[in-house]
């Protein structure tokens, strides 16, 4: 028979609340493990050791060294270093900060002070577009496209003057994307140049005429310079007989040899920063080959020609002199040169010469007179730079044939230079013959996810952020000579600004 | 179910905690949409949803002191509770996103890491809770106090020695040594000993003191039977040999490994065993003896069933050390972690 409640009760102690409960014990002395841990481990934290596990994360790469020696490097205790942060945007506590890196490490220029309101200046701090603790590979000046768009999203609202009114929040062809390069809606420069002449085989006036060169009527020195030659021994020119990279890239020589039919691959995981442009065309180098000037030195203003005729005449003198009189000695071919007979003919030869260089058929072939009496012809203004405001990389773009991005300059014309008429075709010389940012949009697509999925790349390749063509902190712009700068650079031109 | 029976208890602290989880991410995104960058715990939503989040683990964390202060009668015991659950859980997505989403560095990787610990033991702690008495209710009609169990036991052996006496008088000679009872059992029945030193001496304690005399529990036998002389010597045997031992110190723990009281060994270590062992003492004794061996087998029973309690038991209070020492931890590391988070912030 089973015991009822009240059997069961009498059994059992009725202080047995009050007797031992090792559950109770272990909590007991669990919790106060866990005190004793929480004071051990924390009073570690206010350590310069236990510092580094408040850290987010490594220092970049600049910074990298102060990982080991403490926060105040660059925080200030109880000063809020992040702008969002409760009283950071305090202009105050901005300024504090800021001066741990401007001044003391950094020399930076402000925010465009000249052409920015004060009040947007003096809200902005260093960490707020340049973020540390996201490791050593981050680089600082990888800045966030929010952060751009911050301002040139409503720039009027920021700057003082804002010419550029339009805003600007990604690099999309939708009304609040990227505009269009503007610095490539006009070819400033003014030589007369036909590409597509340049790349007929030959480089006849029109397509098949009799003047197209063949390798034996250049000069000896240049043929092996210009050795390609089409199947009609015809001189067929390539982009590098002309345009040179302004850092050699070992093993890749050939990429602009490339022509548009054949299939060769291309070094598509290649990529060099370091490559960024090419150098501008010389005449001496490029263009002597074919138009040569008979010795006169070419880039010199009309007294400097003159001179240097004159220097150049009476060895020609000389020669032709002693040509002509093979038995005459030295001191007697110099006697007739000095004569006033032959000073007259030298004369009409630099008469003729200056004819020759104010017609039009000489210098003015390529260039346009100058409006300057000193000078014979107008500056070239030829751009080194075409994209001015951002810092375009050749060498990230290996894997590209030029073609694709300069299809002008292949473009097939059968167009006829007419010198005499001095008539171009619409894009012979006065087009930029650089694709818009419309080519950019093709692979630098704005969406990460989209752009992987559509070439099956790794989601950094070909991003499109700001930061991948712009740079910041260069005010007035445009002082560097056009060049966005790096903080090198950056650095390089205020100390050459300070120097006297 | 036992959420959707107390729905109406638990409804207000579930509303209140999904309020603060939603208006905080709501706010925290607003704000990053703002200003342009994902908000941190330093931003103005950050810190005071960060502060919300604090407040409650202090709250949390209040539990300890209100039940030493439990003479004050500080609201119910219930609420206490219900609070603790779901404002507790809310500390997790609080703390997540007031940290912007992000674990951050190691300090603050531990933190968010020891939240969720204390947060995944609480709610283990809290299905404990509810799975196991309901579990206890149904299979362990034996059960008791179990801090008790010892004494009981106990008193269950002594009962059970007095129904062997009366019904084929004492143990015969020979036969193996019992266990001696005699402290526990004076102990039990009120009478004290009190040590001083190497000195003992016997000691009447004045007062209402409660009596748990076995000598006074009530033996039902029924004397029509006739028990046989025979049956006794072979009950006694068993019950001095098997039974007894596995009543007072029933299936081998480790305590008892180490006094040497293992009962792993036991034929009757488990139900099954026990069932077929007593079945086997029955066939080697007369129909008479059944009735003593129906209740020897009972009480062995019973105490299987107060090892499953006290298995039970440890499922069901054991998590609490472990929450606790890991909420204190908690507690003590948030404070450096306000200190150094507002000093580099």
């Amino acid at each position: 028979m089973q015991e009822n409640g009240r059997q069961r009760a009498a059994k059992i102690d009725r202080s047995y609340h009050a007797s031992f409960d090792r559950f109770i014990h272990r909590k007991r002395w669990m919790g106060f493990l866990g005190l004793v841990l929480g004071l051990i481990y924390s009073a570690w934290m206010f350590s310069s050791k236990g510092a580094l596990h408040v850290s987010t994360g490594d220092l970049s790469q600049p910074h990298f060294a102060w990982n080991k020696t403490g926060c105040e490097q660059c925080h200030i205790s109880y000063v809020p270093i992040r702008k969002d942060a409760w009283s950071g945007g305090d202009t105050h506590n901005i300024a504090l900060n800021n001066q741990k890196c401007n001044g003391q490490c950094h020399s930076v220029t402000g925010h465009f002070e000249l052409q920015t309101k004060g009040e947007v200046v003096a809200s902005e701090s260093c960490s707020t577009c340049h973020r540390e603790h996201l490791g050593f590979a981050r680089s600082l000046v990888d800045v966030a496209d929010t952060d751009c768009v911050r301002c040139h999203a409503n720039m009027p609202a920021v700057a003082l003057q804002s010419q550029r009114t339009k805003p600007v929040k990604n690099f999309s062809d939708t009304k609040d994307g990227h505009p269009a390069f503007a610095s490539l809606k006009k070819d400033p420069g003014t030589i007369r140049f036909s590409h597509s002449q340049h790349m007929r085989p030959g480089q006849p006036k029109s397509p098949g005429g009799a003047d197209a060169k063949k390798p034996e009527m250049i000069s000896d020195q240049f043929r092996d310079r210009y050795n390609n030659v089409t199947e009609d021994n015809l001189i067929q020119l390539q982009c590098s007989d002309c345009h040179e990279r302004d850092i050699a890239l070992k093993g890749y020589e050939s990429l602009e040899s490339l022509s548009e039919n054949k299939q060769e691959s291309l070094p598509v995981a290649i990529q060099s920063s370091a490559h960024r442009l090419y150098q501008p065309v010389e005449f001496e180098k490029h263009c002597i080959a074919c138009h040569d000037l008979d010795g006169v030195p070419h880039g010199l203003n009309l007294d400097q020609t003159r001179q240097a005729v004159n220097k150049m005449l009476p060895v020609e003198t000389l020669e032709y002199l002693k040509n002509r009189n093979p038995k005459m000695d030295a001191e007697a071919l110099t006697k007739q040169a000095m004569s006033k007979d032959y000073q007259e003919e030298i004369d009409g030869y630099i008469r003729r010469l200056e004819t020759l260089l104010n017609n039009g058929t000489a210098c003015l072939k390529c260039h346009q007179k100058s409006e300057d009496s000193k000078s014979i012809v107008a500056p070239s203004n030829i751009k080194k730079k075409w994209l001015q405001d951002a810092s375009f990389t050749h060498g990230a773009h290996l894997m590209m044939r030029c073609q694709e991005c300069h299809a002008g300059a292949y473009e097939k014309s059968d167009h006829v230079f007419d010198w005499e008429q001095n008539n171009f075709s619409e894009n012979e010389a006065s087009s930029v013959m650089i694709s818009g940012i419309e080519k950019c949009r093709e692979c630098h697509i704005q969406d990460p996810e989209e752009r992987s999925r559509m070439f099956g790349t790794e989601k950094r390749v070909a991003s499109a952020d700001c930061v991948d063509c712009h740079r910041y902190h260069i005010d007035p712009p445009k002082k560097s000579g056009g060049e966005a700068a790096s903080i090198r650079e950056l650095h390089r031109y205020l100390v050459s600004e300070k120097t006297p | 179910m036992l959420l959707v029976r107390k729905l109406k208890l638990h409804i207000g602290s579930i509303v209140l905690a999904v309020l603060l989880i939603v208006g905080g991410a709501v706010w925290q995104a607003w704000f990053s949409h703002q200003s342009g960058r994902a908000a941190s715990g330093s931003s103005v939503p950050g810190l005071i949803i960060g502060i919300v989040a604090a407040s409650i683990i202090l709250f949390e964390l209040l539990l300890w002191p209100r039940k030493k202060l439990r003479r004050w009668k500080l609201f119910p015991t219930k609420y206490w509770m219900v609070a603790h659950i779901w404002l507790g859980l809310a500390t997790g997505p609080l703390a997540y996103i007031h940290a912007g989403y992000r674990l951050g560095g190691t300090f603050s990787s531990t933190l968010m890491g020891l939240l969720f610990f204390v947060l995944v033991s609480g709610v283990y702690g809290w299905v404990m809770q509810i799975v196991i008495p309901k579990w206890m209710l149904g299979n362990l009609p034996f059960e008791t106090i179990a801090c008790q169990i010892d004494d009981v036991s106990v008193q269950a052996a002594l009962n059970a020695r007095r129904m062997l006496t009366v019904a084929y008088g004492p143990k015969p000679d020979g036969l193996m040594k019992l266990a001696n009872l005699d402290a526990q059992s004076a102990e039990m029945s009120g009478t004290v000993t009190i040590r001083e030193g190497q000195n003992e001496r016997k000691a009447i304690v004045i007062g209402a003191v409660q009596r748990r005399d076995a000598s006074r529990s009530r033996i039902e036998i029924n004397t029509d039977n006739e028990f046989n002389a025979g049956d006794g010597k072979e009950i006694w045997k068993q019950y001095a040999a098997v039974i007894e031992p596995f009543m007072l110190h029933g299936v081998s723990t480790l305590e008892k490994a180490m006094e040497g009281r293992s009962q792993k060994n036991s034929p009757v270590r488990s139900r099954q065993k026990t069932s077929d062992w007593f079945a086997l003492l029955r066939s080697s004794c007369s129909a008479s003896a059944r009735p003593m061996i129906d209740r020897l087998e009972e009480l062995t029973v019973q105490r299987h069933q107060y090892d499953s309690q006290r298995r039970a038991h440890a499922w069901l209070h054991g998590w609490i050390a472990v929450h606790a020492s890991a909420s204190v931890l908690l507690g003590v590391l948030l404070v450096t972690h306000i200190i150094l988070a507002l000093k580099y912030m």
